[in-house]
């Protein structure tokens, strides 16, 4: 046991998954955090990486490219964030009756458009894939070199997001805004911010996100798509974000250590740690439910998070 | 949620079968757009539930649990609270059954052991939902989250504890042994598999009803989910109810893991609920959180359930479409809602005008 924890080229493939596991549950949650700091609530994550998944694999299929597959993925999801967008925001519907009824019709048309298109319960393999990209020089540091900088090309990109949404958040002025609405719609409408057009495109743009994360999963993980193959990222996500304080730096870090255990029930057994792999699995979620009871009612929490806005007429 | 009034109650059944008939409605479009009839094929789905008594008792079957679910998302829902959770609770409920199932002592009669079989169950959901409960009321963490998080454990242990610890003798499946002869429901149609779970789960609608509506803790959970602020100035507890009214709706949810386990498999198996918990959460939004309701939304589900793999058999539609037209119902609850209030704004709007043309004139 413990020459195989001295092991490196473990522990460099545990990394790597680790890291390859963690970008869809990131891009979800990143994309969650941006849509609950303007105060709505997205629980249909799950289902929009599911459309995400599928519709990435149906465009790289169709166009025999994969950014192009992951484009159409992230944009089906767009779509679908829309809907819950307009329920949300206009309709003014409770977000989690809707966000649960869109997990049921991602679901299922997901399982619809996959028998239909592809003829069987499993889709498609032997599609265009992304291949690792290797940095130079960085790449050749020992252990980390290979998991950090041998990564598929969409995961720079996914870590450049989450750059990206830290800087949005804090340090643009549509960021402050943005918070503003989630804090305090009312106060933000007063002094001239549109709350309703922040809302929809915070839902939107955390919908798109999701749909990147589940297409990374189907195009740069697994190269496939199945049905229900998001298999619960979706409300890890949702997790994460509490786990990361709304703060996409914080999310980061959530979600690679949700991503660590994602990949340590795959490597455990090489490593050798005399754990039920059941347990491990279950870590994540045990994790998020004493920190949140450790921490709830932080002042991170969006004050108007879930909490629909009537424009006063 | 108020309590139904006979035209509030009317506006609801009649919106929920507006929503259910558009959302056929779609499904029938997605049917025709694969080149299938989708009258014919309709009719396929609901003879697939009727067509003789076999099918019907499979059907009931499939709704005991789904209608106990959805009694348990509807019970936490009058409180204000969403208990997203009953999926985990199922599992929690059907393992503290089967472990009761299995190691009680074997010759008790069934007067004894059946309902000890059926406490056990609905403790271990009840016990699930309550530290959920507990989480929100002391520490103010949301139950959405909580609900979600504790369902994927309860599975986990449920797959640790059939793999491992509870795992059958000869060690051959992932399952435990068969529990006693006397924790098994007894059959009420034989020779079809219907068994008394179904009695349990159409007493279960009254015995709710006449706990929210007709008891002071059902005055007080409807209350707190009306108005925490107005219940908390009449001296109640919010606190407290939360956690009753969390591990109340955990243990019907526990109940119905406890009919699974007790009428159907009979041992415990991983990922024996296809997902009940997640169905009863659309059958009680489809019921507008209407204790009486939801039965026959219940059915209408099982229906559908069971018509999914006629369909598929049958004409090659693919049984998902059933999940996409289960959405699409809530959604389009949801929407009909909204619609009511911009028609009844219209019409007011339009009243108040010719009221003033009048005047004017």
């Amino acid at each position: 046991m413990i020459g195989a924890l001295g092991n490196s080229l473990l522990w460099t493939a545990f990394l790597t998954a680790a890291v390859r596991m963690t970008i869809p549950i990131l891009m979800a949650a990143v994309g969650e955090g941006v849509t609950e700091r303007s105060g709505i609530l997205n629980i249909a994550l799950e289902g929009m990486m599911l459309v995400g998944a599928f519709f990435a694999v149906l465009g790289a299929r169709l166009t025999g490219s994969p950014w192009l597959g992951l484009a159409s993925g992230t944009i089906a999801a767009a779509v679908v964030a829309t809907v819950h967008a307009y329920f949300s925001i206009t309709v003014l519907a409770d977000q989690v009756v809707c966000g649960a009824a869109l997990n049921f019709v991602c679901f299922g048309l997901t399982g619809f458009l996959n028998r239909i298109i592809f003829a069987n319960s499993m889709g498609p393999s032997g599609l265009a894939q992304f291949l690792p990209v290797d940095i130079p020089v960085l790449s050749k540091l020992p252990i980390v070199g290979a998991s950090l900088f041998n990564q598929t090309a969409p995961c720079y990109v996914a870590l450049a997001i989450v750059a990206g949404l830290w800087v949005f958040l804090w340090k643009t002025t549509w960021g402050l805004n943005l918070r503003a609405v989630g804090e305090h719609p009312l106060a933000a409408e007063t002094i001239g911010i549109d709350v309703v057009r922040y809302r929809y495109a915070a839902t939107i743009a955390g919908g798109a996100l999701a749909g990147f994360g589940g297409g990374f999963l189907s195009l740069a993980i697994v190269n496939f798509f199945v049905e229900e193959m998001t298999n619960g990222r979706g409300f890890i996500a949702l997790a994460a974000v509490i786990f990361g304080r709304w703060n996409p730096l914080g999310i980061l870090a959530a979600s690679l250590l949700f991503g660590a255990a994602d990949a340590l029930q795959l490597t455990v057994k090489g490593i050798g740690i005399n754990v039920p792999y059941q347990f491990l699995l279950m870590l994540p979620y045990v994790l998020t439910i004493t920190t949140l009871a450790m921490f709830a009612g932080h002042p991170a929490v969006p004050r108007g998070l879930y909490q629909p806005y009537h424009r006063t007429r | 949620m108020p309590s139904p009034r006979s035209s509030e109650l009317w506006r609801g059944i009649i919106s929920s079968a507006i929503a259910t008939a558009l959302s056929l409605g779609v499904g029938a479009l997605l049917m025709v757009a694969v080149g299938v009839n989708p009258l014919a094929a309709y009719v396929t789905m609901f003879r697939g539930s009727f067509e003789s008594a076999y099918t019907v008792a499979e059907m009931l079957i499939r709704m005991t649990p789904m209608l106990l679910s959805a009694l348990a998302f509807v019970l936490a829902f009058r409180c204000g609270l969403f208990n997203i959770g009953a999926e985990g609770q199922i599992y929690m409920g059907a393992l503290v059954a089967t472990v009761v199932g299995l190691y009680a002592p074997q010759h008790w009669p069934m007067a004894a052991m059946l309902p000890l079989v059926a406490i056990a169950g609905f403790t271990g959901g009840a016990a699930w939902a309550g530290i959920a409960g507990v989480l929100k009321a002391r520490y103010r963490v949301h139950e959405i989250v909580t609900t979600i998080m504790m369902n994927y454990i309860a599975i986990f242990l449920v797959k640790y504890m059939v793999e491992g610890p509870l795992q059958e003798p000869s060690g051959g499946f992932p399952q435990t042994s068969v529990i006693a002869d006397g924790a098994q429901l007894p059959l009420i149609l034989p020779p079809t598999p219907l068994h008394a779970g179904l009695l349990i789960a159409l007493a279960a609608p009254i015995v709710v009803w006449f706990l929210l509506l007709k008891t002071t803790l059902g005055f007080r959970i409807r209350v707190v989910g009306t108005n925490a602020w107005a219940a908390r100035v009449a001296g109640m507890s919010i606190e407290r109810t939360y956690v009753l009214a969390m591990t109340l709706s955990g243990g019907l949810a526990g109940l119905a893991g406890f009919v699974e386990i007790s009428g159907v498999q009979h041992r415990l198996l991983e990922g024996f609920s296809p997902g009940y918990g997640f169905d009863g959460i659309a059958i009680g939004l489809l019921a507008r959180g209407y204790v009486l309701a939801v039965a026959p939304a219940a059915m209408l589900f099982a229906i559908l359930a069971v018509g999914a793999n006629a369909l598929q058999r049958t004409y090659g539609v693919p049984a998902p479409l059933v999940t996409l037209i289960q959405g699409l119902v809530i959604l389009f609850v949801v929407y009909g809602d909204h619609a009511r209030t911009i028609v009844h704004w219209v019409w007011q709007q339009t009243a108040a005008r010719s009221y003033k043309v009048r005047v004017i004139r």
